[in-house]
């Protein structure tokens, strides 16, 4: 055998091996693919009328432009090259396999949420996805923003990569809700306003407010400023096609993610959402 | 005695004459009640078509009829310079209005496709033609002509 050849040999090797460990259960890349639909992975990481994941268009925000990378199998410039546990920990401590830490423009800060087992099951349904050659774009961003490394320490103050915990006091539907929205939905990453220093307001939790030229509605229970008056039957119908209780449809961002995500959920998981959304405390 | 009538004459014609200025100067007013009412016959299609909630897919294909026919005439809503005063129109509008017109098109293609869908009697298809109606059609629009609340 010639040296090309064992090196190819190895290589293939290498890759098969790759593919077995990751021979998932139909149940599990089931659960994968709706965890992609409500995790919006799309909504970012695919360019308009682009090929699936292979990197999306600019995201405009107050520290500049991002864009989203190819997130696509494909060894050379999508995370083919990946491991299970490089994806846990991009995922969950939003650092690279290298250890450089992500913006958090990558929602992993809700993301990390999320549990082992459907981050699993996720990396499962995203090795299913064909791989795309195409190189990642550079994000724009002016200084200090563009020095990665001082990210470390906003991680460091603002980034807790703890799972949720269920609230044994309230309804599985309320808790399976409050994971969906909090985790793989990441809706406050919109929904919640930002302290000047780009963190969650938690004291303002889903009060909404502006983001970019985007304005965000206040989606707690506030009668007035919130969705108070909405029944349950309203919030129904924006999840499952984005009608408001007036008869007019959401824009914008917020119409990815129903089309791309609440739309796509199975019924019980709609009305855990709803339950939960309807529990929030007015702000 | 002549001039009595003339006045009469006047008045009878100048009425709606005035009238009709009036409202025509007051395009978005007038536009906005014609929204709010393709809002409220989205509403009770919804009810049907989502909640399951009374109303019959024969309903659901006169509303769509109702907004299939007025879709058409969005763009005559729009004179030039009624982008001032309590509106959310923006100033887009006039600067595309072509383009303006072919989202209005679209809609309305999109509104009959309702009507078909519904009158098949296929409960699957007309939720789905009625979602594209709406974020296709309605929001394709709103989207990039109509500023976000408040
Ligand atoms: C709101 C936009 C947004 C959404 C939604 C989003 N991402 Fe991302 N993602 C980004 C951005 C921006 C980056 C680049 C971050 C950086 O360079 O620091 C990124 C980076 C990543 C990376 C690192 C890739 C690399 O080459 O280093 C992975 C993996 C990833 N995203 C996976 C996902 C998955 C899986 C989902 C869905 C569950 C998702 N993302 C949803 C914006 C998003
Ligand atoms: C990328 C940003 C973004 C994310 C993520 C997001 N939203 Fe929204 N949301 C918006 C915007 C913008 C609007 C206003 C849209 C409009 O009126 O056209 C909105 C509107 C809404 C409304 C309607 C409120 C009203 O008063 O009209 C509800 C309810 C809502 N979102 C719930 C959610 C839920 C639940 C999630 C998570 C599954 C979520 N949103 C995730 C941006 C977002
Ligand atoms: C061709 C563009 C276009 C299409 C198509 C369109 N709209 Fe609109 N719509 C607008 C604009 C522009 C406004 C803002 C008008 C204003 O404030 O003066 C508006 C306003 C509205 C309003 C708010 C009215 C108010 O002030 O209370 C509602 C509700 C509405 N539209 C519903 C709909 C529905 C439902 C459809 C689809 C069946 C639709 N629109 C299709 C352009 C469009």
């Amino acid at each position: 055998m010639s040296r090309g050849g064992a090196t190819l040999a190895l290589a293939l090797g290498f890759f098969l091996g790759a593919g077995a460990a990751a021979a998932a259960s139909p149940e599990e890349l089931a659960r994968g693919e709706l965890l992609f639909h409500i995790g919006g992975c799309t909504n970012c990481h695919t360019a308009e009328g682009g090929p699936l994941l292979a990197g999306g268009d600019p995201l405009e925000t107050p520290f500049g432009r991002f864009y989203a990378p190819n997130i696509t199998p494909d060894p050379e410039t999508g995370i083919g090259r990946w491991s299970e546990a490089d994806f846990l920990r991009a995922m969950r401590e939003g650092r690279s396999p290298s250890g450089a830490p992500y913006y958090p423009a990558f929602p992993y800060t809700s993301y990390a949420k999320m549990s082992e087992a459907d981050l699993r099951a996720l990396k499962a349904y995203l090795d299913t996805i064909p791989p795309v050659r195409r190189p990642n774009r550079e994000h724009e961003l002016g200084f200090p923003y563009n020095v990665r490394w001082g990210l470390l320490l906003w991680q460091w103050a603002f980034h807790d990569p703890a799972p949720f915990r269920p609230d044994p006091t309230k309804s599985e539907a309320w808790n399976r809700g409050a994971y969906l929205v909090l985790g793989p939905g990441h809706c406050a990453e919109c929904h919640t306003p930002r302290t000047w220093y780009g963190a969650l307001d938690d004291s303002r939790a889903f009060a909404g407010g502006r983001l970019g030229k985007e304005v965000i509605p206040n989606i707690t229970s506030d009668p007035e400023k919130g969705i108070g008056r909405w029944t349950a039957g309203d919030l129904r119908g924006l999840l499952v096609i984005g009608i408001k209780p007036d008869g007019d449809f959401v824009g914008g961002d917020m119409a990815k993610v129903v089309r791309n995500g609440t739309a796509k959920l199975p019924e019980a998981d709609r009305e855990a959402i709803v339950e939960f959304l309807l529990s929030l405390p007015p702000r | 005695m002549r001039g009595k009538w003339f006045v009469a004459i006047g008045a009878v014609l100048g009425a709606p004459m005035i009238l009709g200025v009036a409202s025509a100067q007051d395009p978005i007013k007038a536009r906005q009640a014609e929204f709010k009412e393709f809002g409220k016959r989205m509403g009770a299609i919804k009810d049907t078509v989502i909640d399951k909630k009374g109303g019959t897919l024969a309903d659901v294909a006169g509303h769509a009829e109702y907004l299939a026919g007025k879709i058409p005439q969005i763009p005559s809503w729009f004179p030039e310079g009624s982008d001032k005063g309590e509106t959310r129109a923006l100033p887009e509008i006039w600067l595309n209005f072509a383009d303006f017109e072919a989202k209005a098109k679209n809609a309305q293609g999109l509104a009959q496709a309702l009507v078909v869908a519904a009158k098949s009697g296929d409960q699957a298809a007309t939720a789905q033609a009625f979602g594209k109606l709406g974020q296709e059609g309605c929001g394709g629009c709103h989207q990039p002509y109509r500023r976000p609340q408040n």
